[in-house]
């Protein structure tokens, strides 16, 4: 039993925890992280600073950095979530069935144990939301825009004012200029320029993209090499993470980060928190107490510790983005040239804006493929692998894949709960069910049938089209959404927990609405605004 | 943790896919990968398919043919997982980059793959008669 009490804990080392926390320690409080914080000691020593193209020439154990020590990038059978996911990154998702299990016939979510919990992996895309997006998620659009623009002060955004800002950087003040397009992309954007009036008719806009990859040396950070190994390694901290963050915190005597701590529930005794946890080192449960608690472990283990906290296994609704992706062919890019210094993130954002309100518009990112090397497409071809072998020299330069995400709203028949189970080490597993209407369904496919449509005049053929099960997306939130009236589980507007006296919620738990851009922006903007009321709360200020 | 059993890895099938997907031999070190690869994956062939996956590796037309037509009526079978892994483990070995990228396509390049690709139909057939029969 540890009698320290410290004036706040905050749980998990993902965006939204380092980003309250951050908050916090500026404040001066003494903030203690809980984390579990797996790391990769391996992945990072071998990968050389070259880039991709002199690693596959030169690097006679490559098969290591690409396909894994154990061959655990080469994933058999139809296109499973995480596909990429590489070695450098399987951390991310080391024992998560043990210590997070999960029970689902039809919702394959990802979560994560790491030091920088998802964040690790994240594909750095950054998108502001419009007012009407805020207000059906519950967020205040005034704050917001403030705690944007705090973010963007910390992490460094690259973007660019086009046609695509009203849908993700017209609230940023100061955006580093956007990253260099490859040959692939240029064309489809300058075809998209040469017929723009044409494609916005069809409420399809394009711009470049916005990311948290820095193109200027950024605060002790190097701007981004165009090493095209993004989804290896974290070369020059060029792509934000959010153990960047906490690596700085560690530094300040006014925070300690607590590693190989799984915290399973909470108990309040009048001022005081009692945070529960498992050590997953000596297997020994211990005990942390606080002033307040902030829970930003994320949506779904944070729906664990809040149901465990209240015995209760009451149903909690849950949203995810609907999520399926395209491979498109640039037909002038056939057979083309292959660049060697390009960038694995994404170069362009499309979005489809039915409405014409920058409310439900549906998203797309657009990638040139080559860093995941060819065999995952190759094995999907209807040819035999030979022949299609022969036939991807042709395509790869060409090669478009365009991740397609579609906003969510919540209903009856998407939600999750909690089930005793003594099998598990942490005696329960979360279900989830997870299902479309037939309307929503519906709606998906005449968005992407739209959306496919329009990729001809960007000089684009669409060829296949996946969709994985849901929880693919990554994108979770709403289990606990804000509320004006007093509801079980639900938040107020500050991020506190109704019926508990200092417990707060940091992460995407509280959204009502999930918007089809990426939430990532938003998730760090709203911890931080939960971390200032909290400060101005306390009289901290 | 999941029962691993030793998997039953034919001597020369390394060698044999490896020059059916890149027309080059291999070292004894990828052919150590691939079965190392095999074993961890534990990709098993199914009893009823034994007897053709024995065929494909004595017969490279034939090898080429089932491989053809798996693609179309069952692209993730075990023989066509066992031939993906060989094919992941050529690409990530820097001795087999130009069989994956090339910087400049040839004449050659264009004639070979149009080769392929026209006789592609006639090998799907062939694939499909060998299916059924065996």
């Amino acid at each position: 039993m540890i009698d320290f009490i410290h004036d706040i804990i905050v749980v998990g080392s993902g965006m939204t925890g380092a980003h309250s926390a951050q908050t916090l320690v500026d404040a001066g409080l003494k903030v203690c992280m809980l984390d579990v914080g797996f790391k990769d000691n391996y992945y990072k020593n071998i990968i050389p600073k070259e880039d991709f193209c002199a690693i596959r020439k030169n690097e006679s154990n490559q098969d290591k950095i690409f396909l894994g020590r154990h061959f655990e990038s080469i994933q058999l059978g139809k296109v499973k979530i995480g596909a990429q996911l590489t070695p450098g990154r399987s951390h991310i998702i080391k024992d998560i069935n043990k210590y997070l299990p999960i029970s689902s016939n039809n919702f394959s979510p990802y979560e994560s144990l790491a030091y920088g919990g998802l964040g690790s992996g994240w594909g750095a895309g950054v998108f502001t939301f419009s007012d009407l997006e805020l207000k059906a998620m519950g967020l205040n659009s005034n704050e917001l825009e403030k705690a944007y623009n705090v973010i963007n002060s910390r992490i460094g955004i690259s973007g660019n004012r086009d046609d695509g800002s009203e849908y993700c950087n017209a609230k940023l003040k100061n955006l580093q200029p956007s990253v260099t397009l490859d040959s692939n992309n240029l064309l489809i954007y300058e075809n998209y320029l040469r017929n723009k009036s044409k494609i916005n008719n069809l409420g399809i806009f394009m711009g470049r993209s916005n990311l948290a990859a820095i193109t200027e040396d950024f605060n002790g950070r190097e701007k981004l090499k165009y090493r095209e190994m993004s989804f290896y390694d974290d070369h020059r901290e060029s792509v934000y993470r959010p153990w960047i963050t906490i690596n700085e915190l560690i530094k300040k005597n006014n925070f300690i980060y607590q590693s190989a701590t799984l915290v399973t529930s909470y108990i309040e005794k009048e001022s005081i928190v009692e945070v529960h946890s498992l050590d997953i080192k000596t297997n020994e449960k211990k005990v942390f107490k606080c002033k307040k608690l902030v829970l930003a472990s994320g949506v779904l283990s944070t729906a664990r510790i809040v149901l465990r906290a209240a015995d209760s296994y009451q149903r909690l609704p849950l949203l995810c983005n609907p999520y399926a992706y395209l491979t498109a062919i640039n037909l002038k890019k056939i057979a083309g040239s292959i660049e060697n210094k390009k960038t694995s993130l994404s170069q362009l954002f499309m979005f489809y804006d039915k409405f014409g309100n920058n409310m439900d518009v549906s998203t797309c990112s657009l990638y040139s493929y080559r860093s995941l090397l060819s065999f995952r497409i190759i094995k999907e071809m209807p040819l035999a692998m030979k022949d299609s072998r022969l036939l991807m020299r042709y395509l790869l330069p060409a090669l478009s894949i365009i991740g397609i995400h579609h906003p969510e709203r919540a209903s009856d028949s998407k939600y999750l709960f909690l089930n005793k189970d003594n099998s598990r080490i942490t005696g329960d597993v979360l279900h989830i069910n997870y299902k479309l209407s037939k309307e929503e369904i519906a709606e998906n496919k005449k968005r992407e049938w739209a959306i496919r449509k329009s990729l001809f005049k960007f000089g684009l053929l669409p060829l296949i089209k996946q969709t994985p099960k849901m929880g693919a997306s990554i994108h979770y939130c709403g289990t606990m959404p804000f509320s004006n009236i007093e509801t079980p589980f639900g938040l107020y507007s500050n991020g506190k927990l109704m019926g508990s006296k200092n417990v707060f919620v940091a992460d995407g738990s509280g959204f009502k609405y999930l918007p089809a851009k990426g939430i990532t922006l938003t998730l760090m903007a709203n911890a931080h605004n939960v971390a200032s009321k909290i400060i101005k709360k306390r009289g901290f200020e | 943790m999941e029962e691993t059993k030793l998997l039953d890895i034919h001597p020369d099938e390394a060698h044999k896919l490896a020059f059916y997907l890149v027309s080059k031999s291999i070292d004894n070190e990828m052919i150590n990968k691939y079965k190392m690869a095999v074993q961890i994956k534990q990709v098993s062939i199914n009893p009823d398919e034994k007897k053709i996956w024995h065929l494909m590796l004595n017969y490279s037309l034939i090898l080429a043919s089932v491989d053809s037509c798996m693609a179309l009526i069952n692209r993730h079978s075990p023989i066509r997982q066992r031939i993906c892994i060989m094919l992941a483990i050529l690409e990530a070995h820097p001795a087999h980059i130009t069989s994956f990228y090339k910087k400049k396509l040839h004449f050659i390049d264009h004639l070979n793959l149009l080769f392929h690709l026209v006789i592609s139909p006639f090998k799907i057939m062939l694939g499909l008669l060998i299916i059924k029969l065996s």
